[in-house]
């Protein structure tokens, strides 16, 4: 725990140090003639050789209109589309060679398992023999060698996806693109088709988009995170960064648990590397990253993530510890969410904030509604973001706001 | 291995087609109720079985009699048996030619609609939000007037004297006028402009049906290297073959009953089995030969709609399309051994690594093609650096086989690329404008010239201005007042029982099992297959028989069993698109069963019910050879009038008349479009749920999907 909220090793949101641009977007606006406001806003995402990016956001945020731009189903208004370095703004889809994967696999009913993996190379005009053993490489890519004769309606929902993979691979893209593919499927099944696809991406280094609403799924596949919402990029990096040190409160918001108090920014803590200044959070003064550009007296949103916060009875904790001993506040829970793994508790602080705090299944006690308990914060520095990015009540109402956020995340989880 | 393990998910469609227009929500199915299912069904039941089904036999049994014909009192022998009528329609050549020119019109017609229709209903799919809406109503609208208007329209045009030649002799392209007309061309044209709608409303609502799943499967044809023609073809229209085989089989049912353009726009050797059935009954009065030509007129068009139907069926579950390239693919891949050695692995920690090696035996299968590898060994749990490494070599090795290739495919866009797209999409919007303005050609100069202030037909000069003269003279006529009101007369009758009967049955035709709402569906919507001059015939011969002959309601009463079905789909579709889980709310909260239906599922009817009655009367309205041969001088309605006239004694009064009729129809259409676009509105739709415009426009487009599908 205290590891995690140590600050990831990773720097740059940039593409890593791969070279060149593979595929990309840059500056892209794109709006769809039947709707008023644009679907994507100057975004700009660039995609290294062989890199794996998972773009992440709620339904609706524009996901599928950055894969549609990149495979070219769709035009730009403004911006420009890169795929191999270059400008491929205005080349028909056929000629992009870009391997795109449906959430509803779109495998064509009519055709084989194999002729549909053979579709791409009969298009191309691959010599029979060469379609033969690319398409027979592709299925067991996949381990479906044997289903070739069959049907896309003859098989699982699991099977036909990997088929709509193998058909995508088999053209040898120069990305891959992945629009929600897992989503239909059932969580099992999901969890080892995930594991699969990462291998296969590794073995074969193709660069890969990933798209989903699901926070798990990207934070588990990806090199890196592209977070969207509304159309609007909002942060890029690896998992790690962008899971703990979120840029604005959307992020910060989207990802897992994580409650956002506000506080004044008080003097700088001396003795650490980074720039650390003190602030009172709910009256306990804690140790904050704050935001770059930040001074002292500015409010910020301070990021408390639920699974580092503990609950311990209030006579355990002595008041007022020293330098040392942990920060705590006290309240009432409100509410607990047994989860199996964890249990969720919303507590309600002294001040009026409500906190959501995940406690793992080990923890030593149970608690129930209206017990009163001391809540700890047992890592070291506390993350800050601006309070108003693009909401600016986010703050102002933390108390109430907290909880629904919360839940909102949860939901995105599940 | 992994993935082994995986229950079987339930099948999802083969094709979005092999289930058109299937709505999202399920068919609310309350316990069947046997007797009051079937009280539902009894009045639309009662029509179809009195007024189609006992006419049919009747008409069997009239077949088989001797002819009275000569005799003038006598229509047939009574009590007398013969096959001396079959004998005749099969043997006579006279006969044979008649049967000829049917079925060649038919399949003449089928032929250049779906030629038509196809790309026109592909274009109005793919055309922006209301221009595709518009086209499709405009596409519609020469189906829902009356026939006569269309053809005349075609005659003002195709006619020796027609506007066409003229203009062509005119502009000097031609020295001598093209025979246009009174042969198998005018036919043709006149045929298809009457059935052109039904087609293209049904394929629009088959590529609609496929929606989302279509497209995407069309882009990931493009995604594949697919140019974009190509990608509709291999995807889009092979999915869509099995439903423009049925919209062919509408076209062959509808154009195998031609009367009115033969007649108007041919010549006697192009006349069909439904004018002949026409000249016996009414020229020879030899009633029993007109019978034996109706049955044999059934017959050819039974026979059409099963070739359709075989076509169809053909298509729908023929999925080996696939070139035989690659067919022996499986068999190679059979020879390997399974991969299952791994199959029970499913737990968590080894699952990586299992999968991993799990990987690379496969690649090393991949490169082993055709030589069964029996060297499986189970898998291993360490990792193998040599394996991995012959593994990379291969995929290396594979890729780069046709690595150059697809970056030359991937650069080889170009000028060419844009221009062939630029011009092929040019030359199918010039296709689709250039349809819809023939279509609509007719109507707009049968308008026109009822303008006229000219005593002869023509276009009205712009240098003498318009004139309603001949509106006046029409309100003027007595006789033309006369039919108009028998026609209001007719189609209230008409209205009157088949909406309450239509919309009965619709509301208990999805209480019944499967199998017998699949053949009750088929009843009711028989009376739309049958050709006019058929249900003619048999009208005539029931309603001589009731002693309705010569009132207003023998017409009407006929008019209510042809339209009832239409009144059935509508209803229907507006039921399926209405939540009627709403009404097992309404129940759930204590509501009775009637009292559920009264107070939430028809408030949100009244749209659709009203729609249905509008377009029924405007069919009723329009409505020619039923009417032609009910007709007596006490019950003529104004097609009837209009028809000749319009043989015979061409005046700008028949384009006033006509005109009448047209405006008629398009008020009626525009105040059923409103209301079908307040029930849609009002029932939000859920997602994927197709779309009804076909129904709303009272084509049975959806209708015949249902039946057939
Ligand atoms: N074909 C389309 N026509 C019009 N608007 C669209 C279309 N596709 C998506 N949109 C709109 O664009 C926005 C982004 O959609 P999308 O990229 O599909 O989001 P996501 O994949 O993240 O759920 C949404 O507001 C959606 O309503
Ligand atoms: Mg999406």
């Amino acid at each position: 725990m205290r590891a995690a909220a140590a600050a990831p090793e990773s720097g740059p949101a940039a593409p890593g140090g791969h070279g060149n641009v593979a595929a990309g977007l840059r500056g892209v606006t794109m709006r769809y003639p039947s709707q008023a406001e644009p679907a994507l806003r100057h975004v700009t995402l660039e995609v290294a050789e062989g890199e794996f990016v998972c773009l992440l956001g709620p339904s609706g945020s524009g996901k599928t209109t950055a894969l549609r731009l990149i495979a070219g189903h769709e035009q730009p208004q403004s911006g420009t589309v890169v795929l191999g370095g270059c400008s491929a703004n205005g080349v028909p889809a056929h000629r992009r060679n870009v391997g795109m994967v449906y959430q509803s696999h779109a495998l064509f009913p009519h055709l084989t398992v194999a002729h549909n993996v053979a579709f791409g190379l009969r298009m191309r005009g691959v010599a029979r023999a060469a379609q033969y053993e690319r398409v027979a490489w592709a299925l067991d890519l996949v381990r479906l060698g044997q289903a070739g004769e069959r049907y896309p309606d003859e098989l699982s929902g699991g099977q036909q996806q990997r088929v709509a993979l193998a058909r995508a691979l088999a053209i040898e893209p120069s990305v891959l693109l992945l629009d929600e593919p897992f989503a239909n499927l059932d969580r099992h099944l999901r969890d080892d088709m995930r594991l699969e696809l990462k291998a296969l991406q590794r073995r074969l280094g193709i660069t890969t988009i990933f798209v989903t609403h699901d926070q798990e799924e990207a934070l588990a596949l990806a090199d890196r995170i592209a977070i969207l919402s509304g159309g609007r990029l909002e942060q890029t990096g690896p998992p790690e960064l962008v899971y703990h040190r979120p840029q604005n409160a959307f992020v910060a918001r989207f990802l897992g648990e994580m409650n956002l108090l506000p506080a004044a920014l008080g003097q700088p803590v001396p003795g650490s590397g980074e720039d650390l200044r003190l602030a009172l959070v709910a009256r306990v003064p804690l140790a904050v990253r704050p935001p770059s550009g930040a001074r002292r007296g500015d409010i910020v949103a301070v990021c408390l993530r639920g699974e580092h916060l503990r609950l311990a009875p209030l006579s355990e904790v002595s008041l007022g510890a020293g330098e040392g001993g942990a920060r705590h506040w006290s309240g009432t829970i409100e509410l607990a969410t047994y989860r199996g793994a964890a249990t969720h508790y919303a507590v309600t602080l002294e001040g009026g904030h409500t906190v959501r705090v995940v406690e793992p299944a080990a923890a030593p006690a149970r608690w129930r509604v209206g017990d009163r308990v001391a809540v700890v914060w047992i890592a070291g520095v506390a993350h800050s973001v601006w309070p108003n990015g693009d909401t600016p009540r986010d703050v102002i109402v933390a108390g109430r706001q907290r909880s629904t956020a919360g839940e909102a995340g949860a939901g995105g989880a599940a | 291995m992994i993935a082994g393990q995986e229950a079987p998910v339930q099948r999802p469609a083969a094709s979005p087609l092999a289930r058109p227009l299937r709505l999202a929500l399920p068919p609310l199915r309350p316990p069947v109720g046997g007797t009051a299912t079937w009280a539902l069904l009894a009045p639309a039941l009662a029509l179809t079985v009195m007024l189609l089904i006992v006419p049919t036999l009747w008409l069997v049994r009239l077949s088989l009699l001797e002819s009275g014909a000569g005799d003038a009192a006598r229509f047939y022998v009574p009590s007398s048996f013969t096959l001396a009528q079959y004998r005749q329609v099969l043997t006579d050549p006279y006969f044979g030619a008649v049967v000829w020119s049917t079925v060649r019109l038919a399949l003449v017609t089928g032929a250049v609609c779906l030629a038509v229709a196809y790309p026109l209903a592909v274009w109005i799919t793919r055309a922006r939000r209301p221009v595709g809406g518009v086209a499709l109503w405009l596409v519609s609208l020469p189906k829902l007037t009356n026939a006569l208007v269309v053809l005349y329209g075609v005659l003002l045009l195709l006619g020796n004297a027609g506007l066409l030649n003229r203009a062509l002799l005119a502009l000097g392209v031609i020295r001598t006028p093209l025979p246009l007309f009174a042969n198998l061309f005018a036919v043709v044209t006149g045929e298809v402009l009457l059935v052109v709608p039904y087609p293209v409303m049904m394929v629009a609502g088959a590529l609609w049906a496929g929606g989302r799943e279509l497209r995407e499967m069309e882009e990931a044809a493009r995604g594949l290297g697919a140019s974009p023609l190509r990608a509709f073809l291999e995807t889009t229209f092979r999915l869509t073959l099995p439903g423009a085989a049925l919209a062919l089989l509408v076209t062959l049912v509808w154009a195998a009953g031609a009367f009115a353009a033969p007649l108007v726009l041919g010549n006697p050797a192009l006349y069909t089995a439904a004018v002949e059935i026409h000249t016996q009954t009414f020229e020879r009065l030899n009633w029993p030969l007109a019978a034996a030509l109706a049955i044999v007129h059934l017959a050819i068009v039974a026979a059409l709609a099963a070739a359709a139907l075989t076509l169809h069926g053909r298509r729908a579950t023929r999925r080996r399309t696939s070139p035989p390239a690659l067919s022996g693919l499986s068999q190679v891949q059979r020879a390997k051994p399974a991969l299952s050695t791994a199959e029970g692995c499913n737990g968590r920690p080894e699952l990586v690594e299992g999968m991993q090696s799990a990987h690379n035996w496969g690649v090393r299968d991949g490169s082993t093609i055709g030589t069964s590898s029996g060297t499986r060994t189970p898998l291993s749990r360490e990792r193998n650096g040599v394996r991995a490494a012959a593994a990379e070599a291969v995929d290396r090795r594979v890729w780069d086989r046709t690595l150059l290739r697809m970056s030359v495919a991937a650069r080889g866009w170009s000028f060419r690329d844009r221009m062939t797209g630029w011009f092929g999409r040019s030359m199918f919007h010039a296709f689709a404008l250039l349809t819809l303005a023939v279509l609509l050609c007719p109507l707009v100069f049968s308008l026109l010239v009822s303008l006229t202030p000219e005593e002869t037909i023509g276009l009205p000069a712009p240098e003498r201005g318009l004139s309603l003269r001949w509106y006046v003279a029409l309100g003027r006529d007595p006789l033309w007042l006369r039919a108009f009101a028998h026609s209001l007369l007719t189609a209230a009758v008409a209205t009157g029982l088949a909406v309450p009967a239509g919309a009965l049955a619709a509301a208990g035709i999805d209480r019944l099992p499967d199998g017998a709402r699949r053949g009750v569906t088929l009843l009711l919507i028989a009376p739309l297959f049958v050709p006019g001059a058929v249900l003619g015939l048999q009208a005539l011969a029931l309603s001589y028989r009731l002693g309705l002959w010569g009132t207003p309601y023998s017409t009407g009463l006929a008019h209510a069993m042809w339209t009832a079905p239409l009144a059935f789909l509508v209803v229907r579709a507006a039921l399926r698109v209405t939540d009627r889980r709403l009404e097992e709310v309404a129940r759930g909260l204590g509501a009775p069963p009637v009292a559920a239906f009264c107070l939430i599922t028809l408030p949100r009817l009244w749209p659709a019910l009203a729609a249905a009655a509008f377009l029924c009367a405007v069919m009723s309205l329009n409505e020619l050879p039923m009417a032609l041969f009910l007709a007596t001088a006490s019950n003529r309605t104004l097609p009837t009038l209009i028809w000749p006239q319009l043989r015979y004694n061409l005046t700008p009064i028949v384009a006033a008349a006509s005109s009448v009729l047209l405006l008629l129809t398009i008020a009626g259409l525009l105040v059923a479009a409103v209301l079908a676009g307040r029930l849609v509105r009002r029932s939000e739709r859920p997602a994927g749920a197709p779309d009804t415009r076909g129904d709303a426009t009272g084509i049975p487009s959806a209708g015949v999907l249902y039946a057939h599908g």
